[in-house]
């Protein structure tokens, strides 16, 4: 033994002293909880019962303790590298002594078990800790003032509590390249690396890309991708957040901001339609950077490089700022009521539609529904961009982003999940790799699903329902020649189709994505895959892709008697039966397969709208431009592609003269329609929950009951 | 260097496995193949894979070499670039000569003279630890423990052991080597590649069926229970 | 006491280095033998022995066989640690040229008794001339009907592969060697009580028997001749039983490995390899690099033996003992031996990575003689913060050198610090010029 002394029970709070036995509910997270059997531990003399295979590190939490730790990461599989969390244990002998092991362990790896008894507060703790934080800092280059990390940084933090003051090291710091361009996003400095191997494992077990791994050994030891190439992924910016000291660094936020001068609010990434939950922060009324905020449900803490790193459009230099109108030939700035009285004049009686871009709010397309139906009288609206158009009801997506992790298999059908649903993706991934779940991935083309699928077709690009034919085909048992037609067609064996259908099953989930509407005969893909869903029992998913397009159809704003579609809008533009269109931001340039119908349509159409908060292209076919606000500078709510209902709040200021889309709906609804004017986005919330059934009764995250986004009715 | 510190500069992508240039010959591949029967996941084939590596591109794990390592076990670049880089028999930091002269200078060299061989080399072969001679004949490597310290100072070319050495001997050796056609890097993969399979498993040897098993019992050798000899040979 | 030759009875013989050679030695009369015992048999066998690992630990060897699970679910795995690296230590790349077969039946028999469907031998990557005979013996064992599917035709199969390693001294620690089979960088994995004995979850999360070469070799003799038998040997010491390979380095007449009873003293093993030359007795580190260090007057009556040793201030370790002469600058040695912890740590725990990088830089600096004061109270500050703090074993072993030389040999590292120079002239430089 070490000879220091022994813990001396006193000094803890009362608090804890004074309630000796606690039962906590199970913390979440993946290193812990293997069983629910409660053991008995006692933790600085409090005795307390956990969960039999908990890891001390989070046992620790529940008396609201706190071990430091680098190289833990509660959604990886602990290493037990960094040493920081050593604690010492002992295990209660029969007679109630106390028999401690000889050397300290490490909390971040011990699953506790009965008569376990750790310490973490005795002086032998506290000079471990001490010891290896020395360690740390020998060949750490200690550059805090210009760290981007300094102000956030454990390192920095578990210095302070726990390190030396000062250094002993006399030798020559160990010297590697600093601010190296490992991607477009992620800058590394080797120097400041404390190899704890986060990034490298997140790249192992959560991307799986697999993309990061440590170089070299020893004391030059370096985690790095492969000859230091580009870090290729779509998850990279994850390893910035975890990253425990400034070795991972953001590109785009170098340099831009201290931590402290940071605003942060919650918020809603809007990228994709998986709403992951983020941090946006900003500083005087700019954005500056995202990171990802806990959700268990949507993206556990997780986010992709296309959410994290494409929100810049808010700072663009062209956002759309002031109401034009146009003159004769001439553009010029006007005001609002003008614009007003423009819009009204040309709307009104029925010849008119409007087109929607991804990233409204449930208020605001509420409210343009409102607009359309009893200020306009017109009910032609679309959000889709897709080349075939379902009529078809569109029904709950039965299963949730976390209910994906406890499938037995997952069929993923002409997606790229990673690309598309990123979340979905990772969720995927993570019910392979924890609960063996396994995974059959049948795409046109290579993805990074093949790298944990158990099988991976490859077919004909194009050729999806005859894939879907092949399968229902095998599930029928039919016989070889009964391929013949989609086996040549899709160039997919029937033994490959069999060997996918042999493994649906009422525990199988198909995740296939609106894009499917984009291949031919996407009608017969859907129908195809319904009725291998009834055949199998198995659960049938068709996400939405895009923003709040789920809310969109939630609200039923598309859709309905007589109403156009995307294409006949277009179509109806050209041949002047809608003289009046509203482009909601959007640019169908970008959006819309067919490039000739949109510009005979932009060019045909007497009267055109286009409402955003970026400027684009499309101004030179305008009639008025109305500037409105981004997301982050309206309050809001939005609803995913699983029905999950979220609130936003705006934090910024809309520049200029824009407004947040409602308002400009709700003034001109005032002005068209009459009746009691809506104030406040709450308030507008308040009345879809009144007027549309699949938001009654529907609070804050929650999923919407009934007809939303998602599956395709039977 | 340079152009790449530049920040948010474009990165060179690592290749994509269409276009590697795969040098592995066919009785490479098919070493491999046998190899990984032994291993139930191909991971586990990354180390003897590397040495069929380190064989057929000529004793240097290129970054070409490793790719194709990799791609042929179907692991990440990274991983396998991280496996070849921890282990100190793979040639990954440069090319290395047709010799590699490893001289161990821990403990017991170091006691038994290691040092002063070390510097007889540098002279000799007029470079450094780590360095090649100027003719691509010979590369001088400082080694940690050989684990044949009765014999020091010791040194290690290709897969023989020589010492104890004296400048003598080392005169001797190098003349040996200098007229050897065949490099003891490449044979020295070569012979770790054929440890690991058995004569059954060689492509192109012996029939690839496991002999039969038989025999009857062996005669029982009479044995003493306890025996002591004075004198090691 | 003189040598006892049982492992190397026959080492040397070129003929002992084939099948028939063997089987006329009385090489295979334990597999027979075990074919016909219980499983359990034969495990209480090895229990009656008292073997005790000879990699370096001395861990019973007994409770690791009986440790398999009895009730088979997954594959089993007998895996050879043949990664001899320890500075000092050349016994196994001796058994493993000379006595092959002794290796093979030795996993044979622990394949039989613990059912293991495959054997692998972790051979270090320079040792190719005993990874070679290996490859030969196997090769024969397999012809012959000893290894492969139905042994000797008692429906029981069992193979062996050799895999070799690629230069990492880690890779010796029984974790890290597993993580080498399974292809990944040789470094330690999580240990009881964080994760399952390896005995339950080894390679591939299987269940895995790991011994060091010496300790398979012994297995023969111990099923063939009974556990007891072997346990009358070294029956003089507390708790060490049987022969032990001890390779003798360093300032000796004839240096070489040397097979002695438990309780042989340490100056017996120095006589028996020649006595010293050059110089007189001055240190000895006993049982490899890892071992602290002992002083002449420490090796004085040390008798050899797993807790004896313990109490002369050292270990047995893994039996590598290099005498030193009083030639030898203690100082300069360390500088080597921290050397090698540096080169071969693997980089995983940070109080390893980060220390032994530090120690090595101030004992560069010592031994370039720009010492300062307060060096060596600071080098035994880093070995008390690196030792039991580091993942696995490899930070102690780098740790306890260094602070056992201090602590026997303040007066060098005084020495040096102060007058920038070795207190002793070694007529060798020990040293790069």
């Amino acid at each position: 033994m070490h000879g220091h002394k022994t813990f001396d029970s006193s000094a803890l709070p009362r608090a804890l002293t004074e309630r000796p036995r606690i039962l906590v509910q199970p913390l979440e997270s993946m290193a812990a909880v293997a069983e629910t059997r409660l053991v008995t531990i006692t933790i600085n003399d409090v005795e307390l019962q956990v969960p039999k295979g908990e890891l001390i590190v989070e046992s620790v939490k529940r008396l609201g303790l706190e071990i430091p730790i680098f190289c833990y990461h509660a959604r990886m599989k602990p290493v037990g590298m960094c040493r920081m969390c050593l604690v010492e244990v002992g295990f209660k002998q029969p007679d109630g002594s106390v028999r401690k092991m000889p050397k300290p362990q490490a909390g971040c790896t011990l699953p506790a078990d009965n008569n376990m008894v750790i310490y973490t507060d005795t002086e032998m703790v506290h000079r471990d800790r001490k010891g290896v934080l020395e360690f740390l800092l020998v060949n750490h280059p200690l550059d805090c003032p210009i760290c981007d990390r300094g102000g956030e940084c454990p390192l920095q933090n578990n210095t302070i509590f726990y390190g030396p003051s000062t250094t002993r090291f006399t030798e020559l710091k160990r010297h590697l390249p600093k601010a190296y361009p490992l991607s477009q996003y992620v800058t590394l400095d080797l120097e400041r690396c404390i190899q704890c191997g986060r990034c490298v494992r997140f790249t192992e077990e959560i991307s799986g890309d697999a993309q990061l791994a440590f170089r070299f050994r020893g004391s030059n030891m370096q985690p790095s991708t492969f000859q230091l190439l580009d870090f290729d992924s779509k998850f990279s910016g994850n390893v910035i957040e975890i990253c425990p000291v400034g070795a991972l660094t953001s590109a785009k936020y170098r340099f831009r901001a201290r931590p402290w001068d940071l605003e942060t609010s919650p918020f809603n990434c809007l990228e994709c339609s998986n709403h992951c939950s983020v941090w946006f922060d900003h500083r005087a009324g700019k954005f500056v950077r995202m990171n990802g905020r806990t959700n268990e449900a949507v993206n556990e803490e997780w986010t992709c490089d296309k959410g994290k790193f494409g929100q810049d459009w808010i700072n663009d230099s062209n956002r759309s700022v002031k109401v034009m109108v146009r003159k004769g030939d001439a553009f010029a700035e006007s005001t609002w009521s003008e614009a007003y009285d423009q819009i009204i004049a040309a709307f009104s009686g029925g010849h008119c539609a409007a087109l929607i871009g991804g990233k409204q709010s449930n208020e605001s397309l509420f409210l343009l529904g409102k607009l359309f139906r009893d200020g306009f009288k017109s009910n032609h609206l679309d959000s889709r961009w897709t080349r075939h158009l379902t009529d078809d009801a569109l029904k709950l997506a039965p299963d949730t982003i976390a209910s994906l992790e406890h499938k037995k298999t997952i069929l993923i059908l002409g997606t790229s999940l990673a690309d598309e649903l990123p979340m979905v993706f990772l969720r995927a991934r993570k019910a392979w790799f924890k609960n063996g779940t396994q995974v059959l991935n049948v795409t046109a083309k290579a993805n990074e699903a093949d790298a944990f699928a158990t099988q991976s077709l490859r077919y004909d690009e194009d050729h999806e329902a005859d894939v879907v034919a092949g399968i229902r085909l095998a599930l029928e048992g039919a016989a070889d020649d009964a391929f013949a037609l989609v086996a040549r067609r899709a160039q997919v064996s029937a033994a490959d189709f069999r060997a996918i259908a042999k493994e649906l099953g009422p525990d199988t989930a198909i995740i296939t994505s609106r894009s499917i509407f984009n291949v031919g005969d996407a009608g017969d893909v859907l129908d195809g895959l319904q009725a291998i869903a009834r055949k199998t029992g198995c659960t049938f998913n068709c996400y939405a892709v895009n923003g709040n397009d789920a809310g969109a159809e939630a609200l039923g704003l598309i859709g309905g008697q007589g109403s156009l579609n995307t294409r006949e809008i277009l179509e109806a533009c050209v041949n002047y039966r809608v003289k009046a269109l509203w482009l909601f931001d959007c640019n169908p340039f970008d959006l819309y397969p067919d490039h000739h119908l949109v510009n005979d349509a932009l060019e045909s159409v007497a009267f055109l709208v286009v409402q955003g908060s970026n400027s684009s292209s499309l101004t030179p076919y305008a009639s008025v431009v109305l500037p409105s606000a981004a997301p982050a500078e309206q309050d809001g709510s939005y609803v995913n592609m699983e029905g999950r209902l979220q609130r936003g709040k705006g934090m910024l200021q809309a520049p200029g003269d824009a407004k947040p889309s409602w308002r400009i709906f709700s003034e001109l609804l005032l002005r068209t329609a009459g009746g009691t004017p809506y104030f406040n986005p709450s308030e507008i919330l308040q009345a879809i929950g009144q007027e549309v059934p699949s938001f009654a009764g529907v609070g804050d995250g929650e999923l919407l009951k009934s007809a939303v986004a998602g599956g395709v009715t039977a | 260097m340079s152009e790449l510190i530049q920040l948010g500069a474009s990165r060179p992508k690592a290749p994509k496995p269409e276009d590697l240039k795969l040098q592995f010959s066919d009785t490479a591949v098919a070493e491999l193949e046998a190899l990984l029967t032994h291993y139930p996941d191909s991971k586990s084939g990354i180390l003897p894979g590397l040495w069929i590596a380190q064989r057929e591109y000529g004793g240097y794990l290129s970054p070409e070499a490793i790719a194709e390592t990799a791609f042929r076990l179907g692991r990440s670049y990274a991983e396998v670039e991280g496996v070849a880089t921890f282990y100190s028999m793979y040639n990954t930091a440069h090319k290395v000569g047709k010799h590699m002269i490893e001289v161990c200078t821990c403990l017991t060299c170091q006691v038994c003279g290691a040092y002063p061989v070390a510097e007889y080399l540098k002279k000799k072969l007029g470079v450094d630890f780590g360095g090649t001679t100027e003719d691509g004949m010979f590369t001088l490597h400082e080694v940690e423990c050989l684990n044949a310290c009765d014999r020091a100072p010791l040194i290690q070319v290709g897969d023989q052991y020589y010492g104890p050495v004296n400048e003598k001997s080392l005169d001797e050796l190098l003349e040996k080597l200098a007229k050897q056609d065949e490099s003891t890097v490449i044979q020295m993969a070569d012979s770790i590649v054929q440890v690991h399979l058995a004569s059954f498993e060689k492509p192109g040897g012996q029939p690839a069926t496991k002999p039969k098993p038989a025999a009857p019992a062996p005669p029982a050798a009479p044995t003493s229970t306890r025996i002591r000899v004075e004198e090691t040979s | 006491m003189a040598e006892l030759k049982l492992l190397f009875e026959h080492a040397g013989n070129p003929a002992y280095q084939t099948i028939e050679g063997y089987i006329a030695k009385g090489g295979y009369q334990a597999l027979d033998k075990a074919l016909k015992m219980e499983r359990q048999a034969i495990i209480d066998q090895i229990k009656a022995s008292g073997l005790r690992g000879r990699g370096g630990a001395g861990f019973p060897t007994w409770i690791k066989w009986n440790g398999l699970p009895k009730e088979k679910t997954k594959r089993h795995h007998i895996v050879c640690n043949a990664d001899e690296g320890e500075p000092g230590t050349f016994k196994d790349k001796q058994l493993m040229e000379e006595t092959p077969f002794l290796l093979v039946e030795g996993m044979t028999l622990a394949g039989i008794a613990c059912q293991g469907d495959a054997g692998y031998i972790y051979i270090r990557g320079e040792f190719i001339d005993a990874a070679k005979a290996m490859r030969k013996a196997i090769d024969e064992a397999y012809a012959a009907g000893f290894l492969g599917k139905n042994i000797r035709g008692s429906g029981i199969d069992f193979d062996l592969y050799i895999h070799l390693g690629a230069g990492s001294y880690e890779c010796g620690e029984e974790s890290a060697l597993m993580s080498s089979i399974m292809g990944e960088r040789g470094m330690p994995r999580l240990k009881f009580p964080h994760a399952p004995l390896p005995t339950i979850a080894g390679l591939w999360d299987e269940p895995t028997l790991i011994n060091n070469v010496e300790t398979f070799c012994c297995a023969p003799f111990i099923v063939n001749k009974g556990g007891e038998w072997y346990a009358t040997m070294g029956a003089s010491t507390k708790n060490s039983r049987g022969t032990k390979l001890f390779s003798v380095s360093g300032h000796v007449g004839k240096p070489g490995n040397y097979e002695i009873e438990f309780g042989t003293t340490l100056m017996e093993l120095l006589e028996m390899s020649g006595g010293m030359t050059g110089g007189k007795l001055k240190a000895c580190v006993p049982g490899g690099s890892s071992v602290p260090i002992m002083t002449a007057e420490m090796c004085d009556g040390a008798i050899i033996g797993y807790e004896e040793m313990m109490q002369a201030g050292s270990m047995v370790g893994s039996g590598g003992c290099m005498f030193l002469n009083d030639k030898t600058c203690i100082v300069q040695f360390i500088w080597r031996t921290a050397m090698f912890y540096a080169v071969e740590s693997c980089g995983k725990c940070t109080p390893c990575r980060e220390g032994t990088k530090w120690m090595l830089q101030i004992l560069e600096r010592i031994v370039k003689g720009n010492g300062q004061p307060g060096d060596k109270e600071l080098l035994l500050d880093i070995t008390s913060q690196i030792d039991g703090r580091s993942f696995c074993g490899l930070g102690d072993a780098a740790a306890w050198p260094v602070a056992g030389a201090i602590k026997v040999f303040p007066e060098e590292f005084d020495y040096y610090i102060a007058n920038g120079k070795s207190i002793v002239g070694s007529p060798l430089p020990m040293v790069p010029a």
